[in-house]
């Protein structure tokens, strides 16, 4: 069978490591996002107050 | 904002939590599931694979439901979700297509087969991609919102078809293992480690999407103060 000669690993790690990656990497960005708008919200908010 | 801060930090410690339990079934997978019989170890793949499949076919079902609450109740907030669903249904479409490319490469000699199940799952990804784009080149409103929604229908109208594939058309892509007719043809072992990886990705799923929503959200309502300020 063609699986059983070629040696996993490389292909393992590329999944796992492409998957996770990818995952992590929108949530990072989701989180950092949330960060900065949580200071525009702020800033829209006082200058709405301010006026 | 007191009540905002303890959303952030709640929201980023299900966050952890759902990544550390995820590691944890991908570890357990990898170095503890027993090898399969015809592929080896390489198959190992399928904890990663399958369970972004059923991920993103759930962010389609999700995404039809919550079309059809657009609809009939016109519901912002449904909206939103829907945009939401749509990202997080696509990233999870890909990384099956990619996952799946990658396993295929030493299992069938190729990475990429134009058969039933490949195919439609393609197109699955190209919906996602065509819905989000045309989310974001129309102008907020109902109007926008309404047109989304009918895509939104028609996306989750592709997951039974991509389902059924398998057992409609002669395929490339292996037959259902676990819901067939006669039970599952799966080692019962393998089966228990494939389920709790099921589960971790959900449940990463449902955070991305909670998350991402709740950005969406605080994104429009930004927008519309910083109009009626400008405005006035």
């Amino acid at each position: 069978m063609f699986g059983t000669q070629t040696d996993p690993v490389p292909y393992m790690a590329a999944a796992y490591g492409i998957g996770i990656f990818v995952l992590l990497a929108y949530s990072g960005w989701q989180l950092s996002l949330r960060k900065k708008l949580r200071a525009l919200e702020i800033a829209v908010h006082e200058g709405a107050t301010n006026r | 904002m007191i009540d905002a801060r303890k959303q952030d930090r709640l929201t980023l410690a299900l966050g952890i939590a759902v990544f550390a339990f995820a590691g944890l079934c991908w570890f357990y997978a990898l170095k503890f599931a027993p090898p399969d019989a015809a592929q080896g170890e390489v198959y190992r793949i399928i904890y990663f694979h399958v369970p972004s499949a059923i991920t993103a076919f759930l962010s389609s079902a999700v995404l039809a439901v919550l079309s059809l609450w657009t609809l009939f109740k016109r519901s912002p907030t449904a909206a939103v979700w829907s945009k939401a669903s749509a990202e997080v249904g696509l990233i999870f479409t890909v990384l099956t297509l990619v996952t799946g490319s990658i396993w295929g490469r030493p299992t069938w000699g190729v990475w990429w087969d134009w058969d039933a199940r490949l195919t439609t799952t393609l197109l699955l990804a190209l919906l996602y991609a065509g819905y989000l784009i045309f989310t974001s080149s129309m102008s907020p409103g109902p109007q926008r919102d309404r047109m989304s929604a009918a895509l939104g229908v028609i996306i989750g109208l592709d997951v039974p078809i991509i389902y059924k594939s398998v057992t409609w058309w002669r395929t490339l892509h292996q037959p259902p293992s676990l819901l067939r007719s006669g039970g599952s043809s799966m080692d019962p072992d393998m089966v228990k480690i494939l389920m709790t990886c099921l589960v971790a990705m959900i449940l990463i799923g449902a955070w991305l999407l909670w998350t991402r929503s709740v950005n969406l959200k605080l994104q429009a309502s930004i927008e519309e103060h910083s109009h009626s300020v400008h405005s006035h």
